[in-house]
């Protein structure tokens, strides 16, 4: 290859993003799963295994799936996230249907430049993998402005790892908000009754209608039992094309994951927080995250004990008195009736047992 | 828009300030604690719940 030709390839690396911007997906290659690997999904919406990656349920649909992290992918890719059908839903109607959400922090976006006249392109590849041949499609919402787009693919051989590289334009009429809610939501249909499919697929910005979120939609992942479809490698970049998958550690991933989801906890024993008795039956503590969430998180608590120096194993089954008050940091009391004001007071998992402070920022 | 199950929810004061700070809630079964803050996702749609009739937040024990 002449010098001439890998300083142009090389400048067009730098246009889509490649060595600039990269990927604003986080968790495209399914490497972190922090609440479960695997759950079976049904009713509500949910976060429930991988991380940023949501399980989305629509209308009445009857359908039952196992989400999980798989350990196969294509080449250079050791996860990929599966749904595989266990209740099948073959007669879908109104807006029935099941679909894999994602959401772009907005202030992420900034970079493409949308409500300008030089709103940029992007580009959204992944390799998909499924039984179920036929048409697919993803809608893309830009939810400050209530419009949307949406793009197909086709799943053209069963059981095969394919590479999906999608291109849609930009905004040039509504700004995405500097802000820390969604700037974009990119919806991967799997199944999408006939209120989702009865009008005509969107090139262009326009605001949101029903019947266009998902037309052109053929297949239906959850029409028998022991359909699967599975997805890794997720890709985002500014631009008209895609760029490599730009892998990075797991470490880097986790910490990216930790501002919507952390936790801290293990197993029997595994200390969470020191405190400090300081009234007639209260322990105060302070508990930082691990890294700086997007928003003050909701908190939830399972199997944890509090411990001081007369007695052990109390169970904490009170969260009443936690306070996630900030990004950073949440405060919290718990009800310890022995020891004397000073004391120090210890949370831990409680024995025989798996047990976590949860701390959920998620979009 | 999320499609949460919300079972219950009530306020939950600050021991140390004695004002509302927090919401225990009860959403697709699990019991949480729940920042007065519409950027979180579970607060707004309480929130929505709430206006739309379907939900209503108890008062914080005294």
């Amino acid at each position: 290859m002449s010098k001439a030709r890998q300083l142009a390839d090389l400048g067009n690396q730098v246009d889509d993003g490649a060595i600039t911007g990269t990927n604003m997906i986080i968790n495209g290659a399914m490497q972190v799963s922090q609440r479960s690997t695997s759950e079976s999904v049904s009713t509500s919406d949910g976060y429930k295994t991988l991380d940023r990656f949501q399980y989305n349920e629509m209308g009445s649909y009857a359908g039952v799936h196992t989400m999980s992290q798989d350990t196969t992918g294509p080449s250079g890719f050791t996860n990929s996230l599966k749904f595989l059908t266990t209740t099948a839903d073959s007669s879908l109607s109104g807006t029935d249907g099941f679909s894999l959400r994602y959401r772009v922090e907005a202030q992420d976006l900034q970079r493409l430049g949308y409500g300008t006249s030089d709103a940029k392109s992007c580009t959204l590849s992944f390799y998909v993998k499924s039984n179920v041949t036929g048409t697919y499609t993803i809608n893309i919402q830009q939810s400050d402005a209530t419009k949307m787009l949406g793009v197909s693919y086709t799943v053209d051989a069963a059981n095969t790892w394919e590479l999906k590289t999608l291109t849609f334009v930009g905004n040039t009429s509504d700004v995405i908000n500097n802000d820390t809610g969604i700037g974009m939501q990119i919806q991967w249909g799997l199944a999408t009754g006939p209120d989702w499919t009865s009008g005509t697929l969107r090139s262009t910005w326009t605001t949101t209608s029903n019947g266009d979120y998902h037309a052109g939609q053929t297949a239906n992942v959850g029409s028998a039992v022991n359909n699967y479809w599975q997805i890794t490698g997720v890709c985002l970049n500014v631009g008209d094309s895609a760029i490599d998958f730009p892998h990075e550690s797991y470490g880097d991933t986790l910490a990216k994951c930790q501002r919507y989801y952390s936790y801290l906890g293990g197993t029997s024993y595994e200390g969470i927080s020191t405190g400090m008795k300081f009234s007639g039956n209260g322990s105060v503590h302070g508990i930082q995250y691990p890294v700086t969430m997007r928003s003050p998180p909701s908190i939830a608590i399972s199997n944890l004990i509090v411990t001081d120096r007369t007695i052990y194993d109390l169970d904490i089954t009170n969260i009443s008195t936690v306070q996630g008050l900030s990004t950073t940091y949440l405060r919290t009391s718990w009800v310890t009736s022995w020891g004397a004001n000073g004391d120090a007071v210890l949370i831990a998992v409680k024995n025989g047992t798996t047990g976590r402070i949860t701390f959920d920022a998620e979009l | 828009m999320d499609n949460m199950n919300i079972t219950a929810a009530q306020y939950q004061a600050d021991p140390m300030s004695g004002t509302n700070s927090s919401i225990k809630a009860t959403i697709d079964g699990t019991e949480m604690s729940v920042p007065l803050d519409l950027a979180n996702r579970h607060y707004f749609e309480i929130m929505r719940q709430v206006e739309a009739g379907t939900l209503t937040i108890a008062p914080a024990d005294t």
